[in-house]
């Protein structure tokens, strides 16, 4: 009895931790886009996948892009000048990496300390995910990269380093540096305005604790691309972005640390990777987006979805279950 | 055949349930099963969540990098999980709570997101399962030494004790299956199975790193214990270290296919957040005491750091090993007082101290309490102080969420107003609640050392073993 009881857990344990090996990565969509040869501003899809061993919802989304052929590369910043990483830099590193992989997105991630590094080609996403400890020498060397083409995401007060600040009533700083205010967020749930970005990418910090005022955002050209929340003292933003130059500045509230879905990194974290692969780093107009029902069959069809352009459009499908990874992309050219 | 077959079940039979115990095992039960669907840890229970579904959807527990934990706690979750799937798909597991999300911006300590009861119920069975074997361990310990009565007394003092039946039951920690393995650890070391013991330990360290601690401990008696010859002393050790590499195996094939799980488990050591019920138990009110020392002015060195902290623990729990060793008390009680001096150091010198982990302590303390009557405060005390830490922290109601989502009796509206009116007066009043109730716990634990380190051997060994060694 004994060795039968010792021999059935010695099975089980042999079978569990065969079990719960990483057996798969992604659930692929095959996507073919077209433009419809009716209507150039419209893009026939035919979309198929395989079968799930749960039921998912799958998310087709459209963004009119100017994208590189190829994803760049992204470098995540350690910014604060204290020497080890904080936990902010590690969780951003370790989600972003997760998400890219469950994708099959082959791109770098790396961070890099900013004494160390020389600003990377332009062509590169950088992220700075804490409180920046720069002088106006380095934050204006930055900025010019932006301008240059770059693309540079800032999470929270304190992290973008080009910016002016308010003190006793008057902007401080350098005067080609940016008028950006941030403000505490009381967060209500009917409050809440999902952006045009945000519902077709479905991203998930919605109630940082610290905003950006809306008003001077639209000062500087801003799209919003996080949620809006109506507040009495103004409108907040969560997060945004701002053209500069050839390069796009995108600025979400924070802290990193602060909850969301399920901690500030991992929720932002998915948000960089859908704004990354999604091609809302190189916008040219708002998304479109259409859900397709919880399924865990095999999916074959097609959809037509009209744009507001002819502008190339990047087409993602994704899947709102995390544990079943769907993920299909593929670029329409322009017409 | 069939004889052997009866003894073997009467044997295990004795063992889960020995006799006069029913009642308090019926009643623990009861009480159990009866809270632990509708209630939930609204930060610590997501990590489960995600590494079950991950688990099920084939990409493996560290699949979105949300499960930090060691491997071992997926791997005794994931048979439960599989036939909770056989009956409710995945996407029932759990659901997002948008009218959370004000509460969980105000405490920083919920996440949005509620778990199903039949989730709840498949998550804690495992872990009220390790419940009733860690009283079944006390009771077979106690009563080898201090006749049934004594065991009897040290089942129901685990058993019905509240915070074991909160943290397993209502948090849904898992550290009861660590004490388990610690418990399993003592038992073979004093009856000199030192393979089993180190596999004990090891199965531990998959579960949390702590019982590495005992590791420690047990590997300084074989080396220094007096009267033994170097071959034998070097054989022994072999032994355990053996059991401890076997241990590891189901590890390894993680080790290749998730390389990055290292990265994840071990750098919660380097979490640069201090607190709880440890010597750091005032950093709520005062914030950072390495900052403080560094003058506010944030810049960090290794000796601001926990990892820092946590070597210091380990320096103290060499220390305390080698005078146990060399001290030239009995086995048994040198590795009983061994393991409880060296656990409560474990506790007092780490960064983060949460009520879960008072449970590595507490079987040990109820063990001397049995006769050291002076350590029945201290049990009270830190039994207290885990409830009301967790309780303080973020208000009863969080814990209620699953209940609001999924039964008539309350609302997730009414529970957010209870958290709400918590925090209403900002945060320094829970705050000032929640370091009174860590400052219990960490009198409770240095009672505990200094009870358990000053009594005379001699006295212990007569109230205690002396009639049997």
């Amino acid at each position: 009895m004994r060795r039968a009881l010792l021999l059935a857990a010695a099975i089980l344990l042999v079978v569990t931790v065969v079990a719960v090996q990483p057996a798969s990565t992604m659930l692929a969509v095959d996507l073919d886009a077209r433009r419809n040869l009716a209507e150039q501003a419209a893009i026939d899809v035919d979309y198929s996948s395989g079968e799930s061993d749960h039921l998912y919802e799958l998310i087709v989304s459209f963004m009119p892009a100017d994208m590189p052929d190829v994803l760049p590369n992204i470098v995540i910043i350690d910014a604060d000048g204290v020497p080890g990483r904080s936990s902010e830099i590690n969780g951003l590193y370790d989600h972003i990496a997760v998400e890219m992989g469950l994708r099959g997105l082959e791109a770098a991630v790396t961070i890099e300390s900013i004494e160390d590094m020389a600003l990377p080609d332009p062509a590169s996403i950088m992220v700075i995910g804490e409180r920046a400890e720069l002088n106006n020498e380095t934050a204006a060397a930055l900025m010019s990269w932006v301008s240059e083409g770059g693309r540079l995401i800032c999470i929270g007060p304190g992290s973008l380093p080009f910016r002016q600040e308010i003190e006793d009533g008057e902007w401080t700083g350098p005067e080609d540096f940016l008028r950006v205010k941030y403000r505490e967020l009381s967060y209500t749930v009917d409050e809440a305005e999902a952006s045009a970005y945000a519902e077709a990418l479905h991203l998930r910090s919605q109630a940082p604790l610290y905003a950006m005022e809306k008003e001077y955002l639209d000062n500087i050209s801003a799209v919003t691309i996080g949620h809006l929340h109506h507040d009495a003292d103004g409108d907040l933003v969560t997060a945004s972005m701002v053209p500069i130059g050839d390069g796009r500045l995108v600025l979400f509230g924070g802290p990193t640390t602060s909850p969301a879905m399920v901690s500030g990194d991992s929720s932002l974290s998915w948000d960089i990777v859908q704004l990354y692969a999604g091609g809302a780093l190189w916008s040219t107009g708002p998304p479109k987006f259409v859900s397709l029902p919880m399924s865990a069959d095999a999916r074959t069809g097609n959809l037509t979805i009209t744009m507001d352009s002819i502008d190339a459009v990047v087409v993602m499908a994704y899947s709102l279950q995390p544990y079943v990874p769907a993920y299909g992309r593929t670029v329409v050219a322009a017409s | 055949m069939a004889m052997a077959e009866k003894g073997s079940l009467d044997g295990l039979r004795a063992f889960l349930c020995p006799s006069g115990i029913a009642k308090v095992l019926i009643l623990g039960l009861i009480v159990r099963f009866a809270i632990a669907p509708w209630t939930y840890c609204p930060y610590d229970t997501y990590p489960f969540y995600s590494a079950s579904v991950d688990m099920l959807g084939g990409l493996g527990m560290y699949g979105h990098a949300v499960f930090s934990y060691p491997p071992g706690f997926g791997f005794v979750m994931y048979p439960f999980m599989y036939l909770l799937s056989l009956f409710m798909d995945p996407s029932l597991f759990g659901v997002f709570v948008p009218e959370m999300i004000e509460v969980s911006a105000a405490t920083s300590l919920i996440n949005p997101f509620i778990t199903a009861p039949a989730f709840n119920l498949a998550l804690k069975l495992p872990l009220i399962i390790g419940d009733v074997l860690v009283a079944s361990m006390l009771f077979l310990l106690v009563s080898q030494w201090k006749g049934e009565k004594a065991g009897r007394t040290a089942y129901a003092l685990w058993f019905l004790n509240p915070l074991v039946i909160w943290i397993s039951s209502v948090v849904g920690q898992f550290d009861v299956l660590a004490v388990l393995c610690t418990l399993l650890a003592v038992y073979f070391f004093i009856h000199d199975r030192y393979a089993l013991a180190g596999l004990s330990v090891g199965a531990g360290a998959l579960l949390k790193m702590y019982p590495a601690y005992l590791g420690v401990l047990f590997a300084t008696y074989l080396l220094l214990s007096i009267g033994v010859r170097w071959k034998d002393r070097l054989r022994s050790t072999a032994r355990m270290a053996a059991g401890l590499a076997i241990s590891a195996i189901p590890a390894v094939p993680l080790l290749f296919t998730t390389p990055e799980m290292v990265d994840f488990v071990l750098r919660r050591a380097g979490a640069d957040s201090f607190g709880g019920i440890n010597l750091w138990f005032f950093t709520p009110i005062t914030g950072n005491v390495m900052e403080l020392a560094a003058g506010g002015s944030g810049a960090a060195s290794f000796f601001q750091t926990p990892m820092f902290i946590m070597l210091v623990g380990i320096a103290l729990t060499v220390a305390v090993s080698i005078a146990l060793a060399r001290s030239g008390r009995p086995l048994r009680e040198g590795i009983i007082t061994g393991s409880l001096l060296v656990l409560v150091i474990a506790l007092l010198f780490r960064s983060v101290t949460n009520p879960q982990h008072l449970l590595w302590v507490i079987p040990f303390m109820i063990i001397f309490s049995l006769s050291v009557t002076k350590l029945r405060a201290p049990l009270f005390m830190l039994t207290a102080s885990g409830l009301l830490a967790s309780l303080t922290l973020r208000s009863f109601a969080v814990f209620f969420y699953p209940m609001a989502a999924y039964t008539p009796l309350t609302s997730v509206g009414q529970l957010n107003s209870i958290v709400n009116t918590y925090f209403s007066g900002g945060p320094l009043v829970p705050s000032i609640l929640f370091v009174l109730s860590c400052l219990l716990g960490v009198l409770a634990m240095l009672s505990t050392l200094l009870i358990g380190s000053e009594i005379p051997a001699r006295w212990i060994r007569e109230r205690m073993w002396g009639a049997r060694e």
